[in-house]
């Protein structure tokens, strides 16, 4: 045995917890080991004082006055409440008196509702404003243009994205997902996404790159997603989107985008669209 | 003496005067462990009133798997250790050096049950022994009063404060170490 074993055996030796062969090889190094030994007296020498604690001898009513006082307190417990006098409602109460796990059902119900109007604008009901889809256009746009595509790409996802993440099937409030248009925006989104990909390939966007790419594979699973009452499937997806961290991505790019952009009346090096 | 059990099981059928009985039979007990803990009349006090108000409450849940001694005990470290969290206890902590927080624990105020002709030094020495309990982190202290004045084994209080035993042995260790530090000047005298 060694020293650094031994010690590590301090603690179970003085309070009985080594076995019989344990003890007698902890016996036998300390018969060898001055060091270790001289040590060991130690501890047993702090613990000799400590063993001299005296616990204060108590009041011979303490049973009683004990008992009472928890009694009071069970009685209070089992009391029903008294009745409170009114009080006015000030918006911090009426805060609290609020039910919040509802209320955030009720929430989450109607942004995927917003969402869902969103979705039908961004998608379906700007005629021509469409977003040209991927070989539509036959040159590359500018760099500033490709930005400006990237950001319609990455704010139609995101719209698509909430719409998804917020809803929840097994609350009595929710309601029903538009699955098709929700896929059929999916498809829509990932020929722009194949498009962004070649396009951004040459371009020093390597993060926007990646964020359109991690899209992608969310948007395929939307796309290919076989029934709207697979909620295995549509849960799968949303742990997807949270495990990628893709919305807090996309706000990011947004704001870093915002902050590239020139403000109204600053003059800008880069060259207008 | 009544059967634990029987009286646990009247108890739990909603029995004060069985429950009252599990109270009188721990009340001591648990009130000394507080003590120990936090090293402070009032507040052991109140820790044990809470130990036994929670008792009561969840006593239905208990199964009695375990031993009604150990499950009391655990509720009054765990009780020790969320009051300590709130209203950070003015015991003396190692790690707790900033002016004004290092009170001496109330148990160095006379004992009014104390004889008053018991020799100084042994007034002193309780002084010292309960600074140097203050002096230790919570979970040191508690697995300290648990093996030490508990005589709890080393697995058993592993498994109340459900941390691995091998942690139990390291913090019981690193207790002793700072004990002994704490009582060195004493130890230098005797």
């Amino acid at each position: 045995m060694t020293c650094k074993e031994c010690r590590k055996r301090f603690v179970e030796a003085r309070y009985g917890e080594l076995n019989a062969g344990q003890r007698a090889e902890f016996e036998a190094h300390l018969q060898g080991c001055a060091a270790c030994a001289a040590e060991y007296r130690r501890l047993q020498q702090t613990l000799r004082i400590m063993d001299q604690r005296e616990q204060p001898r108590l009041e011979s009513d303490f049973g009683d006055a004990f008992w009472d006082k928890l009694a009071a307190k069970l009685d209070a417990e089992d009391a029903p409440p008294a009745p409170r006098p009114p009080q006015r409602e000030t918006p911090a109460r009426v805060l609290r008196m609020f039910d919040w796990p509802r209320a955030s059902r009720i929430a989450a119900a109607a942004a995927v509702l917003v969402i869902g109007v969103l979705i039908g604008r961004y998608f379906f009901s700007r005629g021509g404003e469409e977003i040209p889809l991927a070989g539509s256009r036959e040159t590359l746009l500018q760099p500033t243009a490709l930005e400006v595509r990237a950001g319609d790409y990455l704010e139609k996802s995101k719209v698509l994205l909430l719409g998804l993440v917020n809803w929840e099937a097994e609350t009595p409030e929710a309601v029903a997902l538009d699955f098709p248009r929700y896929q059929r925006a999916s498809r829509d989104l990932l020929q722009e996404a194949g498009y962004l990909k070649t396009a951004l390939e040459d371009s020093r966007q390597r993060r926007l790159r990646a964020l359109v790419a991690d899209l992608e594979v969310v948007l395929l699973q939307i796309a290919n997603l076989e029934a709207e009452n697979d909620l295995s499937a549509i849960e799968m997806v949303k742990t997807g989107v949270d495990r990628r961290g893709i919305l807090l991505k996309i706000n990011l790019e947004e704001i870093r985008r915002a902050q590239s952009l020139p403000r109204p009346g600053q003059t800008s090096g880069k060259p207008s669209i | 003496m009544k059967d634990e059990k029987e009286l646990i099981e009247r108890a739990q059928r909603g029995e004060m005067g069985a429950f009252r009985e599990l109270v009188e039979r721990y009340q001591k007990t648990v009130y000394f462990l507080a003590l120990d803990l936090c090293g402070c009349r009032q507040d052991a006090e109140d820790i044990s009133q809470e130990v036994f108000l929670k008792a009561y409450r969840f006593l239905p849940n208990f199964r009695g798997e375990a031993r009604l001694s150990s499950w009391l005990y655990r509720i009054t470290v765990n009780c020790f250790m969320d009051t300590r969290r709130k209203t950070q206890l003015q015991t003396l902590s190692l790690h707790n050096d900033a002016p004004g927080e290092n009170h001496p624990p109330e148990l160095s105020l006379p004992d009014p049950g104390a004889d008053p002709s018991a020799p100084a030094r042994s007034h002193e020495l309780q002084q010292l022994i309960r600074r140097a309990l203050g002096r230790l982190s919570p979970r040191e202290r508690s697995v300290f009063v648990l093996r030490h004045y508990q005589e709890l084994p080393l697995k058993e209080i592993g498994e109340m404060l459900e941390i691995a035993e091998g942690t139990v042995k390291a913090l019981l260790f690193r207790a002793i170490k700072r004990l002994q530090k704490e009582l060195a000047i004493y130890q230098a005298e005797v």
